[in-house]
């Protein structure tokens, strides 16, 4: 054909191309050879023979030439060409080289980075069936003392049984407790309790066995569990014989029906095992269970938020402990949210903060590579010019201009998604529990296509403009060498002063972004969480229902593991508790009533965390007592029962009261003759039991009692002990494992960490956007100063022969070098004006991510200007220095 | 080289070439001389246009090559007329003669 043909010369001659060249030159040859030899046979002496046959071939390189021209591949071959010439030009100057790759591979790098982040965890469709119908259900409330957000409620879900806008609704909550079985030792594991429908609604089914049936989620129902792809592979080794068998999940026994599919992470990639919820109609509760739900083909979530509002009113109906009156006190709505934001949670602002401020980066990487650039261009004009006089092709010249371009890009790209593919393997370690989705974080093709589309806009940002200037050179008035003489060029010199106040610009925008997230931090820390969380060691000790049937048996094992525990050397104090503070469980939160002052019908009482104390907490915790005393161990066999309540509690419960004695009980339902009163026996500091930016609730605690109690049970049977000592954490956990050994030694040790690592964690949120801003920020600042120390150096360098007039002329040395500060602080002042005026359009931007500040926050906008214009003036000094120090004779004659 | 000799019209080098690679294949500097003689060392082919050409024809696929030795034992790339090519050459030769019969009318016609 005639297309494969051409195609094969192309090839021939992109690839053979040495072959090529040796036919074509012993064709040539070939023909020379003949026409010698045809002269020598008319009677020329051989050399005359020689001479005619060439004369009579012509130019040989010509015509060489015009077959090179003639195969249609010289387009191809030439950008072979320039791309191997600019590589050489590139390996001449390495130190640009290396600076403008490192430049260009940290940009795209980070953006390479973050959009693979952005990408898996807030881009990326969650990974179940049209799943952008998948929607959570929650209420929110304004007024009263209750939460601004709360979540489902058993009640709620009755009420909106039949709401059309839904194909499907479930509610379901994450527990942790101890799986004992015959296979293995005790282990740790992560329960989630759901509806049965919960698998209609994720559009999932078990890949081995079945779901739960109608019957196994009714009250009283068989009791059944579901596991993991995981744990049926680490602890049952895959066996499908596991179906049928008998688990025994916190002491009570379940039968293993189903398998779910490898990669089911619901509710989080954490879940080992899900239970049917069993939803007891005739025992409705509050608001402390989470929705989903799917929605119908086309329905939006406004508009299910819609008809939910319409069913709501009908709760009051199903459960009397909601009257009217509370519901629209609170005003109280439903609200449907897209699925996906529920998981993605709080990180969604940190995230667009990340990548906004990346991007940053990538745009000062831009200008540094384009001014860099630009004085590689400026040293190069005379040899362009030289070239152009030899009647070089001006678009060659841009070709193989674009082509060094377009290398520098190419490697930088390279080195810069290596960098994203590194970074992405190492975050899981980085920030373990802050990022949801962390399975979907991965280097793919999305984030390859980004990376190509970002390097596309970074070759036209920075290749094309210096490439402009060569336009403007004028072949006869460079060679002239004349072009350094006076000042730079104008034009360039300004282009180059706007790049770097462009620069410095957006590493003031960076600067108080990060700065602002910092200054949060430090707030955050500051922040007195209530206890003192150094050097305590926690875990948790979870006990069966089947071999510690009464709350007898349950205080007497915590009692007996505490006073062994305190009896090891280096240990200071021990206690335990149900939760610890901000250890991201949902505190167990009720009203609360005071015995004598009842509240009006209707009125909600104010809300307390409900929490269990053994003797020994507070002092482990260092939470101190201000009146009264603290639980001790009489006051488990008290008959009411004592409690402990913090001073927000007195605040806003007491009205004035003295405390100790007054009598509280927990809880809206039952008869009020019935309602179990306990006695305040002290008032203890506050605790910021959910979060570090949250005020706190108020606490109540209860001692462990030794009478039958179900929430006293539910409290205190699995319980997390608090150590303070001075042994190293490893010796701790043996000596504990050795101790618990010999009490039960079927019991896991659970959650064993420092006191300190909790509140890590629970700073982690604000850590990881601050880390990864503060990094963006320091590349940001690191390129803003080399950018405005190469131009100053460059331009100083320019004025040499101005400067060295000015000194001939009588200029102090001290003159020149306030000159070139000047000018350098000038350029700085400017780029900061405009940052910070950016950085203030910005701030919505920062504020969900800020604690304690505003983002106009004086503070971090003066410290931001101090750090830029000291790093200017250091980038500024050295250039001013050296021209201060230039010997005026030298300088005339520079050259 | 005599000051007879002429270089070929423009355009009718294509046909030189077919026409004389339909007698035998040969090699480019054969291609010079066979046309020299074929036309009594009127018309000359320049090497500048020969090689272009015959890398044209190439392309086009009228002609085909491979290196072949020569009588006198010296490595040589020869030109072949392809099946494509003979029909070309058949049809190159009507356009050229209604060519040459315009020409000539035209010349006439005064």
């Amino acid at each position: 054909m005639y297309g494969t043909k051409r195609l094969r010369i192309w090839a021939r001659a992109l690839f053979a191309k040495r072959t090529v060249e040796r036919e074509l030159d012993e064709e040539m040859r070939f023909h020379i050879d003949m026409e010698t030899a045809k002269h020598a046979r008319l009677g020329f002496p051989p050399a005359e023979a020689r001479r005619r046959a060439a004369i009579a071939f012509g130019g040989l390189e010509e015509h060489k030439e015009a077959m090179r021209e003639g195969r249609g591949a010289r387009g191809l071959e030439r950008v072979a060409y320039d791309l191997r010439f600019a590589f050489r030009q590139l390996r001449k100057t390495p130190a640009f080289t290396i600076a403008a790759v490192l430049t260009l591979a940290l940009g795209i790098g980070g953006n390479a980075t973050v959009f693979s982040v952005v990408n898996g965890v807030l881009l990326r469709p969650l990974a179940y069936p049209d799943p952008d119908r998948l929607v959570s259900i929650s209420h929110r409330s304004r007024g009263g003392d209750i939460p601004e957000r709360m979540p489902h409620s058993s009640a709620a879900h009755v009420a909106y049984s039949d709401a059309r806008s839904f194909e499907s609704m479930a509610m379901y909550e994450t527990w942790q407790g101890s799986l004992t079985d015959r296979q293995a030792a005790p282990e740790w594991v992560d329960v989630v309790t759901a509806s049965r429908s919960l698998f209609a609604v994720l559009r999932v089914a078990p890949i081995l066995g079945r779901g739960f049936s109608q019957q196994e989620d009714a009250p009283n129902g068989p009791r059944v569990v579901l596991i993991s792809h995981s744990l049926w592979r680490q602890r049952y080794g895959s066996d499908p014989l596991v179906l049928g068998s008998i688990v025994t999940l916190d002491g009570v026994s379940r039968e293993v029906v189903g398998v779910m599919p490898e990669g089911f992470a619901f509710p989080s990639a954490a879940a080992d095992l899900w239970v049917p919820l069993r939803l007891d109609r005739n025992n409705l509760g509050g608001f402390n269970i989470q929705g989903i739900g799917r929605l119908r083909d086309g329905v939006t979530p406004e508009a299910a938020t819609r008809e939910l509002t319409q069913l709501l009113p009908r709760i009051s109906t199903i459960v009397d402990f909601i009257p009217a009156k509370i519901l629209s006190d609170t005003r109280l709505r439903p609200e449907v949210r897209p699925y996906l934001d529920e998981v993605v949670g709080t990180v969604r602002p940190a995230l667009w903060a990340l990548w906004a401020m990346i991007g940053l980066v990538l745009l000062i990487a831009c200008v540094n590579v384009a001014s860099l650039l630009l004085v590689r261009a400026e040293a190069r004009r005379r040899e362009i010019a030289l070239r152009l006089a030899l009647g070089a092709d001006r678009h060659h010249l841009l070709a193989q201009s674009l082509a060094e371009s377009g290398t520098l890009l190419l490697m930088g790209g390279v080195f810069g998604v290596l960098l994203a593919e590194l970074a992405v393997r190492v975050l899981p370690t980085l920030a373990p529990s802050v990022l949801p989705r962390l399975g979907d974080v991965r280097v793919d093709g999305s984030v390859i296509v980004y990376t190509t589309l970002i390097a596309a806009t970074v070759a036209l940002l920075f290749g094309v403009v210096p490439t402009t200037r060569h336009r403007r050179v004028r072949a006869l008035a460079m060679l002239g060498g004349s072009d350094r003489s006076g000042t730079t060029d104008r034009r360039s010199g300004r282009l180059r002063q706007l790049l770097v106040i462009a620069q410095v610009a957006m590493a003031t925008v960076l600067l108080v972004g990060s700065g602002l997230v910092l200054r949060s931090f430090q707030k955050l820390r500051d922040v007195n969480p209530g206890f003192r969380s150094n050097g305590v060691f926690t875990f948790r000790i979870a006990l069966p229902y089947a071999r510690y049937s009464t709350p007898q048996s349950v205080a007497t094992f915590h009692y007996t593991m505490l006073d062994r525990i305190r009896a090891l050397g280096g240990v200071e104090s021990a206690g335990a508790t149900g939760n610890l503070p901000l250890a991201g469980y949902s505190s167990l939160m009720d009203p609360l009533r005071l015995d004598g002052s009842p509240f009006p019908p209707g009125v909600l009482p104010p809300l307390a965390e409900m929490r269990v104390a053994t003797p020994g907490y507070f002092e482990t915790m260092g939470i101190p007592l201000v009146s009264g005393r603290l639980i001790d161990r009489s006051d488990t066999d008290r008959i009411s029962g004592a409690v402990v309540v913090s001073e927000t509690i007195v605040r806003k419960v007491m009205n004035g009261r003295e405390p100790i004695g007054a009598r509280v009980a927990h809880g809206l339902g039952g008869v009020p003759g019935e309602r179990k009163w306990s006695d305040v026996v002290g008032v203890v500091g506050d605790v910021r039991g959910v979060s570090l930016d949250k005020e706190p609730i108020g606490a109540v605690y209860y001692a462990m009692i030794n009478r039958d109690s179900v929430d006293m049970d539910w409290l205190a049977r699995s319980m997390v002990y608090v150590v303070r000592t001075s042994m190293p954490p490893a010796t701790l956990v043996a000596s504990v494992r050795r101790t618990l050994a010999e009490l039960d030694p079927e019991l896991p040790l659970a959650e064993t960490r420092t006191l300190a690592s909790v509140v890590d964690a629970a700073e982690g949120g604000m850590r990881f956007s601050m880390l990864g801003l503060a990094a963006a920020a320091l590349v940001g600042l690191f390129m803003g100063a080399v950018g405005l120390y190469g131009v100053l150096s460059y331009v100083t360098a320019q004025r040499t022969r101005e400067i060295g007039v000015r000194m001939a002329l009588g200029a102090t040395p001290g003159a020149v070098r306030a000159s070139v500060l000047r000018h350098g602080l000038l350029v700085a002042s400017a780029g900061l004006m405009i940052g910070l005026a950016a950085a203030l359009s910005l701030r919505s931007l920062a504020t969900p991510l800020l604690y304690g500040i505003t983002p106009t926050d004086p503070v971090t906008l003066l410290t931001v200007s101090l750090v830029l214009l000291s790093v200017g003036t250091l980038a500024t000094w050295l250039p001013a220095r050296r021209a201060a120090r230039l010997d005026p004779v030298r300088a005339l004659r520079w050259e | 080289m005599g000051e007879s000799s002429a270089e070929p019209l423009r355009g009718t080098i294509d046909l030189l070439i077919l026409r004389t690679l339909s007698l035998a294949p040969m090699h480019g500097w054969g291609i010079t001389q066979r046309i020299q003689q074929l036309s009594d060392g009127v018309l000359e082919v320049n090497q500048g246009s020969l090689y272009p050409a015959l890398q044209r024809l190439e392309q086009k696929e009228w002609i085909d090559s491979d290196w072949q030795v020569t009588d006198n034992n010296r490595r040589a790339k020869y030109y072949r007329l392809t099946a494509r090519g003979r029909r070309a050459l058949g049809a190159e030769t009507e356009s050229w003669r209604r060519h040459v019969l315009a020409v000539e009318q035209l010349l006439r016609a005064t």
